[in-house]
């Protein structure tokens, strides 16, 4: 088994340093840093950024709209998820809501926002309204798969409404807003880039690309792209590192091998 | 639903889809006492309980039933990331004083020989045990009624009647109504003071008896084994 995962994290690398080799060769073939810099010139870029105060007063200001955002998603998405888990009138009530939501072009509540919201607010209500219905389609799944043996034994012993939803709901629903919060963010750091190239706030990493594609800087918009996608990697392996946790007490310790586990564990 | 502490239902249509589980149904169950409902499986016994439990709403009909009912499931139904005393600590939340549920737990780990694995998680015990969890949960529930169905089912011989005798050893510290379902004869006539075979479909009374010994004294009775005969013809008809 251990040598298999070896293999594995092997074949993951060699993908990335396949992907790295063909940029690499495109770029050295095509040989305009205008249209395509090399892989170690877009890098070069980061670090330079990273050297600069400016680049964490951008990212400090994405990474807290799409928190912003993605937080508000969650909550409420959690919210009216158990709500319409727990009662069939709250479900028929926001199903239509979160379709339509969900097949609303990105571009329609771009634009929408832009012309309802102030600039800065314009990111926070895209990255909003995009999470928001996976976050709530997540929960209802994860409801519906709550064993229903144990909700009758909470009703019959009239647990109270608190207990029923911390210790019965969230805990059962842990690997179902993990996955929330995976492709929810996921979608949040999308949205919010496309956002703020729009909507144009005074800071903000959308707006630093931009800035490099008006001034023609293909390597700084590389090396923007780049720190978004590290970014992302961040919190999914956070949120990894965090879901081991809770798990450790009651199914792990015993030996139990089928505790939730999520992705590429 | 009516909430008393006498228990009864009265009238009781329920069908689910076409299939009419219960068409002007009537029982009342003797306060105080345990009564053993047998029946064929898909009869309507588990389906009485959970109309009794206020799990299933019945189509029409009269259901009186305690307010607070105790329910011992086939299935241990404890919840695995929660220890032993938090499980039981989980139906008491809310309904007792901080001190006095610890009190109660305590009482209730300690009747049901589960005092030193309070602390352990259900993934850690074994069915016997986890069983013996639910059921001092189920007392430590202060409920007028106790609702059992096949709670010793899925055990093997000696954990059950190992189970049995703890039982009627809790029943008679903390004495309520209690009605069970079971499949197996023998734990009907060692249990009930009030036999009944349900049949079905829909479900009708098709035999009645009280038992007049007691519980304690029911182990080789040559009247009981004739009923246990008797019982036996009942079921197979």
């Amino acid at each position: 088994m251990k040598a298999f995962s070896i293999n594995r994290n092997w074949i993951s690398v060699l993908a990335i340093l396949l992907v790295l080799a063909g940029w690499q060769l495109a770029a050295v073939r095509i040989h305009l840093p205008l249209l395509l810099p090399t892989p170690g010139q877009a890098l070069k870029q980061v670090l330079e950024l990273l050297l600069t105060a400016d680049f964490w007063h951008h990212l400090g200001a994405t990474l807290g709209r799409g928190l912003l955002g993605f937080g508000m998603a969650l909550i409420l998405g959690l919210a009216i998820g158990i709500a319409a888990g727990e009662s069939k009138a709250v479900y028929s009530f926001f199903r239509p809501l979160i379709v339509v939501i969900r097949s609303t072009p990105v571009m329609s509540v771009i634009i929408l926002a832009l012309i309802w919201f102030r600039h800065e607010r314009v990111p926070v209500f895209v990255a909003f309204l995009m999470a928001f219905p996976i976050v709530v389609q997540n929960i209802i799944e994860g409801f519906r798969g709550i064993d229903h043996q144990l909700i009758e034994m909470v009703y019959t012993y009239r647990v109270g409404y608190k207990d029923r939803l911390l210790k019965l709901y969230l805990p059962s629903l842990v690997p179902f807003i993990a996955a929330a919060i995976s492709s929810g963010l996921g979608i949040t750091w999308k949205v919010l880039i496309a956002a703020e190239v729009l909507a144009y706030p005074p800071w903000g990493i959308g707006t630093q690309m931009d800035t490099a594609r008006v001034y023609l800087q293909t390597d700084k918009v590389f090396a923007w792209t780049l720190v978004v996608i590290g970014l992302g990697l961040f919190f999914d392996y956070l949120l990894d590192y965090l879901l081991k946790r809770p798990f450790r007490n009651w199914k792990t310790a015993t030996g139990d091998s089928s505790a939730p586990a999520r992705g590429h564990q | 639903m009516k909430e008393t502490s006498k228990i009864y239902v009265e009238h009781i249509c329920k069908s689910f889809g076409s299939l009419k589980v219960f068409d002007d149904f009537s029982l009342e169950f003797p306060e105080g006492k345990i009564s053993a409902i047998l029946g064929p499986s898909g009869c309507g016994k588990t389906s009485l309980l959970n109309i009794l439990a206020g799990l299933l709403r019945v189509d029409s009909g009269r259901v009186a039933t305690t307010k607070e009912v105790s329910y011992l499931f086939q299935e241990p139904r404890l919840l695995p990331w929660l220890t032993i005393r938090e499980n039981i600590a989980l139906v008491l939340q809310g309904k007792m004083a901080a001190g006095e549920i610890e009190a109660t737990i305590d009482e209730n780990l300690k009747a049901t020989g589960l005092t030193d694995f309070s602390g352990y998680y259900p993934a850690q015990l074994s069915g016997g045990m986890l069983q013996r969890a639910a059921m001092a949960r189920a007392f430590a529930f202060d409920a007028p009624l106790l609702l059992m169905d096949e709670p010793f089912k899925s055990l093997d011989l000696k954990t059950r009647s190992e189970l049995i005798t703890n039982f009627l050893q809790l029943w008679s510290l903390k004495p309520r109504t209690v009605i069970t379902v079971t499949h197996d004869i023998k734990e009907g006539v060692m249990l009930g003071d009030f036999l009944l075979v349900l049949s079905g479909k829909p479900a009708q009374v098709s035999f009645q008896r009280k038992v007049t010994l007691l519980q304690t004294e029911r182990s080789n009775n040559p009247q009981l084994m004739a009923l246990e005969q008797e019982l036996y013809q009942q079921l197979l008809a």
